[in-house]
């Protein structure tokens, strides 16, 4: 016999609004971390605001974890289930529900497809700029859960930055409507550190969201290069001589080749060691302007070639070879590691010859994407799962990687988030200090602490988990150690064709 | 609220170095000014330890944009931890701690090629810490987007004397809850805040600035529109009242021939550039320098963009306000106050209704500064009850007794 507080949720959300079914439930087991697997008792797919208070009163009541989910495109674990707890999917929260021309703000409802937020402002010569390469699948909640950046951040900025207010609903079913876009906070800025707490404040339903005037040209160059550090030398040349371009992205001979085979193939050279792509905006004199300045730096870096997209289909191509760079690369091996780390802009070609150096001592296969010009690195390798010995040096080499950036200066995340990936490697980041400052913080939003249960934050640091929270009349911990260690044993391994 | 030196622990006392109002319509308090990080910490976890409660401020400028403490025992300055903890200029960064003047700053900034944002009025007398705690973008929010935008990481000290951090000093990065996002424009009510790493921008190697006069409001923001909607990436843009005349005044700064370029898109709606390069930064600088918020009274209404001449039409601005700028992008207006205070604090529900928030900087008045906020303040109770249960950070200065 069913539940109360379950078929108490199938009333509110009808028969469309709830997953029970074992063989249904399959899909939401996992996030873009498909060997993580937690089987949610129940999934929830509400249609609005309301819904999801009220849902949430129940679940507050009934003491059960909860874990909000996007498109389930993250590479983080973020969205991972807790065993025995619901995920409310926003998947059915999918409406623009107004699109202002003039002020230049769209309100959303967070199940939005990150695309279709662009699309629908194209007709007003206006665009959503933070643009995930997963921007075809990833929802705009599931953006502001990892504050997610893309190649064009480089100029614009991650979505915190385009982050104008929010409609949140707290662990107790309490609407927060922050909505009102205001020039400041009015208090504590609420909205600001929402953004990137990956799940664990609340679930954002609503968004504001900042709407930007189409740039009147864009360039886009690709410039061909016989070493990958000569790549990266560039890129540091570009930053110190202070140009401008809204992306600057660099790709690597494997990838390339994996494009380049693939449905994404966009001309890249198959020869070349490492291409750099750059999309240059702005008014006609400031792109002709910047592109004069980056010309003869990428060449004096010995960039064999230097190509300008004739055609808004070469550079759609040019882009989507990029964007389709992880896809392309499931015909390397069937799975990838898809690492996410962030230097300072100086130590680029430093840190890409450590992974490389990492990558060949462990006889691991590496192919490096990433967005250059901010210092966020993706080495990404490929590797087969059912190998348990390539596992453990694909982890080995995670890790090593992580510590180095620390070293340089760097962090864990530019754009994936913590989540349950990079949960441990906190501590090497942050002192406990910082991590319990944090707790601290979390406590305000979600004092039960059931909001994405064991994510982020390390058990050590802040006995996160010790007061695990045990639904009445169930075994099942909310996330206790073992699932906490369960993580570490799979972090980071991704399949390939899913990159947020 | 008066205190004698001889209450303080022997940690604090060592370092009071005068005495301050926390307030202009309080009682003078002695003034700790520690000269090292470890220094701030040990007054913090005396403070904590002997149940005190204080004031943080930087030089305690802008003291009177809160309301008075409802009990204070110091004010706590860190006018003495200045200086710089890291400039990368071939990366864009810069660590800097709080005492440190926005001059300073942007002299640092300038020698590694840089800009560094908030442009704020009076730079020597400011600190980038006060800026933070208040959260105060400057004129140059018109192309570089609010303050907060641009903080990359910072270190405090929490009520306990806990040092804490977060984020890092990388332009991109999204490990851990940004909680500089919560520090910043939190009033000094949760944490000090002691260094802040920030993010640069290419300094200009050329400059325009425009100056013109209209008949009236409503021409000078058609005219701001105008150029606004050109494809110019304006520093600032703003509406200046002055004199009894409204005047719009713009800044473009760039590279020599995108700046070329641009004044040639503007020159129909503005006219001439009537200062270039130096001379532009210096009126832009004057200008800056003489804004409603350098008056001891003045009062700041931010609504959307599309409501600026809407709020300006209610509240009579164009006729009533001897000094006022108004950027109309950002939707901002900060003008100074003649008459009470009172009076336009009554306005508030009607601006509330409009979306338009009101923030008084009236000292001599009993006026509330700050809007009242919704459901949302239980929430932010809660947050202040989480990093500083005992009240160490003064109650009563900030949002809803915050």
């Amino acid at each position: 016999m069913e539940a109360p507080w379950i078929a108490e949720l199938r009333a509110l959300l009808g028969p469309r609004g709830i997953i029970d079914d074992p063989t249904q439930l399959f899909p939401y087991e996992a996030d873009g971390i498909v060997l993580l697997r937690r089987r949610p008792e129940l999934v929830l797919l509400p249609r609005t605001t309301e819904q999801v208070s009220r849902a949430l009163k129940i679940l507050h009541r009934e003491r059960v974890p909860v874990v909000a989910r996007g498109a389930g495109t993250g590479l983080s674990g973020g969205a991972t289930p807790v065993e025995g707890g619901v995920v409310v999917s926003l998947a059915r929260m999918r409406d623009v529900l107004e699109l202002d021309a003039v002020d230049r703000t769209a309100r959303v409802q967070a199940g939005l497809v990150n695309i279709d937020l662009s699309l629908a402002s194209s007709k007003h010569q206006l665009f959503y700029a933070p643009d995930p390469s997963s921007q075809q699948a990833c929802t705009l909640g599931g953006n502001i859960a990892e504050n997610s950046g893309g190649p064009h951040c480089f100029r614009y900025g991650n979505t915190t930055q385009h982050v104008l207010g929010l409609v949140i609903v707290l662990e107790d079913g309490t609407v927060l409507d922050l909505s009102e876009p205001r020039v400041d906070p009015l208090g504590y800025d609420l909205v600001g550190l929402f953004v990137g707490s990956e799940g664990m404040f609340g679930i954002a339903t609503e968004l504001v969201l900042k709407l930007l005037p189409k740039p009147a040209t864009t360039e886009t160059m690709l410039a061909i290069f016989e070493s990958l550090d000569a790549a990266c030398d560039a890129t540091s040349d570009l930053i110190r001589a202070r140009h401008e371009p809204s992306a600057i992205e660099i790709l690597d001979k494997l990838t390339i080749q994996a494009v380049e085979a693939s449905v994404y193939a966009a001309g890249y050279p198959k020869t070349a060691e490492a291409v750099l792509l750059l999309d240059i905006e702005g008014s006609e004199v400031e792109v002709a302007n910047t592109v004069a300045g980056i010309e003869p730096l990428v060449r004096a870096r010995g960039a064999i070639e230097v190509r300008t997209a004739k055609t808004d289909l070469e550079r759609k191509q040019l882009w989507a070879g990029r964007k389709g760079a992880f896809g392309a690369m499931g015909r390397i091996a069937p799975d990838l590691y898809v690492a996410d780390v962030c230097v300072p802009r100086t130590k680029l070609r430093e840190l890409v010859a450590h992974t490389t150096r990492i990558a060949r001592e462990k006889n691991l296969k590496l192919a490096t994407v990433f967005h250059a010009g901010d210092g966020n690195l993706h080495p990404n390798i490929a590797y087969d799962r059912r190998d348990a010995d390539e596992v453990r040096r694909v982890l080995e080499a995670g890790d090593e990687i992580m510590h180095l950036c620390i070293e340089a200066g760097g962090s864990l995340s530019g754009e994936h988030g913590v989540g349950l990936e990079k949960m441990k490697a906190m501590e090497w980041l942050f002192t406990r200090e910082d991590l319990a400052t944090m707790c601290r913080v979390r406590e305000a939003w979600d004092p039960d602490r059931r909001m994405n249960p064991g994510k982020l934050i390390p058990i050590r640091a802040c006995l996160e988990m010790k007061q695990a929270v045990v639904r009445p009349g169930s075994n099942e911990s909310t996330g206790d150690a073992e699932d906490a260690g369960n993580a570490e044993n799979v972090r980071s391994i991704t399949n390939a064709g899913s990159e947020r | 609220m008066s205190s004698s030196l001889t209450r303080f622990a022997p940690e604090l006392d060592a370092r009071v170095v005068g005495r301050l109002r926390p307030h202009p319509r309080s009682a003078e308090l002695p003034l700790v000014a520690p000269r090292t990080r470890d220094e701030l910490v040990e007054c913090l976890r005396a403070a904590h330890r002997d149940g005190l409660a204080l004031v943080p401020c930087g030089r305690g400028s802008k003291l009177a944009w809160t309301q008075p403490p409802e009990r204070a025992d110091f004010v706590l300055s860190v006018r003495e931890l200045s200086g710089f903890t890291a400039h990368e200029p071939d990366d864009g960064t810069i660590s800097v701690l709080a005492g440190t003047t926005l001059a300073d700053l942007r002299a640092k900034a300038r020698v590694g090629g840089h800009w560094c944002t908030p442009d704020l009025p009076q730079p020597t007398r400011a600190t980038i810490g006060g800026a933070l705690a208040l959260g105060r973008s400057g004129s140059d929010r018109t192309r570089y987007a609010p303050l907060r935008n641009h903080v990359l990481g910072m270190s405090v000290v929490l009520a306990d004397g806990t040092v804490a951090k977060s984020g890092g000093k990388l332009v991109k990065n999204v490990t851990g809850y940004d909680l500089h996002r919560l520090y910043t424009g939190s009033h000094g009510t949760l944490a000090v805040i002691v260094e802040a790493a920030l993010r640069l921008f290419p300094a200009p190697e050329s400059e325009a600035w425009f100056e013109r006069e209209f008949a009236s409001f409503t021409d000078a923001l058609a005219a701001a529109r105008a150029v606004a909607d050109l494809p110019v990436r304006w520093l600032a843009l703003s509406l200046v009242r002055a004199r009894g005349r409204w005047r719009a005044c713009g800044r473009l700064a760039g590279k020599h021939a995108v700046v070329e370029h641009e004044v040639g898109l503007v020159r129909a709606t503005l006219g001439e550039p009537t200062a270039r390069d130096g001379a532009a930064a210096e009126r832009a600088d004057a200008l800056r320098d003489a804004a409603p918020s350098t008056q001891t009274s003045f009062a700041r209404i931010a609504c959307r963009p599309s409501r600026v001449a809407e709020v300006v039409r209610m509240l009579d601005l164009e006729h009533t306000v001897a000094d006022a700028t108004i950027e109309p992008t950002i939707a901002s207006l900060e003008f100074a106050l003649a008459g009470d205070a009172r009076a336009l604090a009554a306005h508030r529900e009607l601006l509330a209704k409009r979306g338009a928030s009101l923030h008084l900087v009236a000292p001599d008045s009993d006026a509330v500064p700050f809007d009242a906020p919704g459901p949302e303040l239980a929430l932010m109770h809660r947050l202040k009850q989480r990093l500083d249960p005992q009240g160490v950070f003064a109650r009563g200065r900030f949002v809803g007794g915050l």
